[in-house]
């Protein structure tokens, strides 16, 4: 095998100089979300660096958290291919199908046994393994033989970190992420549906440039783009400090900018960075165009309740059980605590409300 | 109706009004005490606008408040960046453009000359060389 060149040894080859090489360090920290005064840092890691091999697995997904990564802008996709990564694999991007496509992963395998990098986008139906399969292996199967000899996993989506969509109730393939399969292996979660692009190509060249993983939260994602709350940094917080809320999507508050959270935002419980980096270039995010956050970077975000209720609202009915509770003469607390543990739990995953005959019927 | 201005369009934008905007403040105060690093012990500093959870208008206000200097600079080198100093001496914006011609990064850095600037002591040497080779001379003036 050939040694491969560093990214110093690529720029200067492309007759890029010291300053262009300064100017690309300073755009790229910013992408990883570090501190400026990391830029020196980022640039003489980055000198010294080899381009890895990249083998990016698509399972039970839309095809969406590709269609982000090719709109990163900072560092563009070419950008990631041509000067970071060798991306070997990737079923969409690769001009090649079928055994054709097997056989460039298979090599980029055998080549870089124990440095290539896997990314994953798409949940992994377990139920059966006919659900989703490539070239006529299984999801389950092609993740686990690929991933044996690999340095980390990168679970891309919601769908590859927590199961997403594909896990919504009632799960009819089994959808997991990628963490209930492998277990012997680093994985990084880059959730939300899709990630924003440049968080994508940040947390890969976070990897790439420091040959290391990034500090990871409870969850496996990165703090640097998941350490605070969309609510944290929201243009909006003051309003929602001073309590002034839009009530309703043509109301006064919502034409003055007033906070969304009556309308259902779950930016109070969903860490990610839409505030700060923003989509399309950091033209705008949901909350700056006047619609709520969805929660998309939390797991189970499909199951935890209407988009537009606000997140204290809970996800069972309480209206029908303190109807029923008066008619039958106790008081609501007295109702509330004789609810079955199962049927909670049952209706929480989903969805459907609770009545009293229900509960009766559970005793 | 003729071309909206830049303003105007920033205060249309979405269903807010630019006078939502309140981020704008810290980040002039936190380019203040910059300022005065820079000033009692030369400390250089570099802050990333793209961090920032601007909301509409707190940028114009920024750069407003900024106002316009006497230099501005392009740089070419891998791609187009344009670095100006506001109307604080001292206080530098910087923006490196994609190759649609968008900023893809925006930087308030605090220096005397900001670091993109400067001509590092490498270059000056291969600069010597190149130089000396055309004129068939020693780079070493022997």
């Amino acid at each position: 095998m050939t040694e491969k060149p560093t990214l110093g040894e690529v720029l200067r080859a492309h007759g890029i100089s010291r300053r262009g090489f300064l100017r690309y360090c300073a755009m790229l920290t910013s992408a990883m979300a570090l501190p400026a005064s990391m830029m020196p840092k980022v640039a003489e890691a980055l000198e010294a660096r080899r381009r890895p091999s990249v083998i990016w697995l698509s399972f039970q997904e839309c095809t969406g958290c590709t269609e982000s990564l090719t709109r990163s802008h900072a560092p563009t996709v070419e950008d990631l291919i041509f000067n970071h990564i060798s991306l070997d694999y990737h079923h969409t991007l690769l001009m090649a199908s079928g055994h054709a496509a097997e056989a460039a992963r298979e090599k980029a395998m055998e080549e870089n046994k124990g440095s290539y990098l896997v990314l994953v986008d798409g949940s992994i139906p377990l139920a059966n393994p006919g659900y989703s399969t490539v070239a006529g292996i299984s999801n389950k199967d092609m993740l686990l033989d690929t991933v044996k000899d690999a340095a980390a996993v990168i679970a891309v989506g919601t769908c590859a970190a927590y199961g997403g969509i594909g896990a919504a109730a009632p799960n009819p393939t089994g959808a997991v992420g990628v963490t209930e399969v492998v277990k012997d292996k680093p994985v990084i979660n880059v959730p939300g549906c899709p990630p924003i692009p440049v968080v994508i190509t940040g947390v890969v060249a976070h990897v790439l440039t420091f040959g290391a993983l990034p500090d990871l939260d409870p969850l496996g994602r990165p703090t640097a783009f998941y350490g605070e709350t969309i609510h944290d940094r929201c243009y909006r917080r003051p309003f929602y400090d001073r309590g002034q809320f839009a009530d309703s999507f043509d109301d006064d508050g919502a034409r003055q900018g007033w906070c969304l959270y009556k309308l259902g935002c779950k930016g109070p419980i969903t860490n990610n960075v839409c505030a700060t980096i923003k989509w399309n270039d950091g033209t705008s995010f949901p909350i700056q165009s006047g619609h709520p956050c969805l929660g998309c970077s939390q797991p189970n975000f499909w199951d935890a309740g209407g988009f537009y209720e606000p997140v204290a609202t809970p996800t069972v009915d309480a209206t029908g059980l303190a109807v029923g509770a008066m008619a039958a003469g106790v008081g609501l607390g007295g109702a509330a605590a004789a609810i079955g543990a199962a049927a909670r739990k049952k209706a929480s995953a989903a969805h459907e409300k609770l009545s009293v005959e229900d509960l009766e019927d559970e005793s | 109706m003729g071309p909206f201005h830049r303003k105007e369009v920033s205060q249309c934008a979405g269903s807010e009004s630019a006078a939502v905007s309140l981020a704008a403040s810290p980040i002039l105060t936190e380019i203040r005490h910059a300022l005065a690093a820079l000033v009692e012990r030369g400390e250089e500093t570099t802050i990333d606008l793209g961090a920032m959870p601007f909301g509409p208008g707190d940028l114009e206000r920024l750069t407003e408040t900024l106002g316009e200097g006497e230099v501005e600079a392009t740089l070419t080198a891998g791609g187009t960046s344009r670095l100006r100093e506001t109307g604080v001496s001292g206080v530098w914006m910087i923006e490196h453009l994609g190759e649609n011609g968008r900023v893809q990064s925006r930087f308030v850095e605090v220096a005397y000359v900001p670091a993109l600037l400067k001509t590092t002591s490498e270059d000056v040497t291969e600069g010597l060389a190149a130089l000396s080779a055309k004129l068939g001379e020693d780079a070493t003036g022997a």
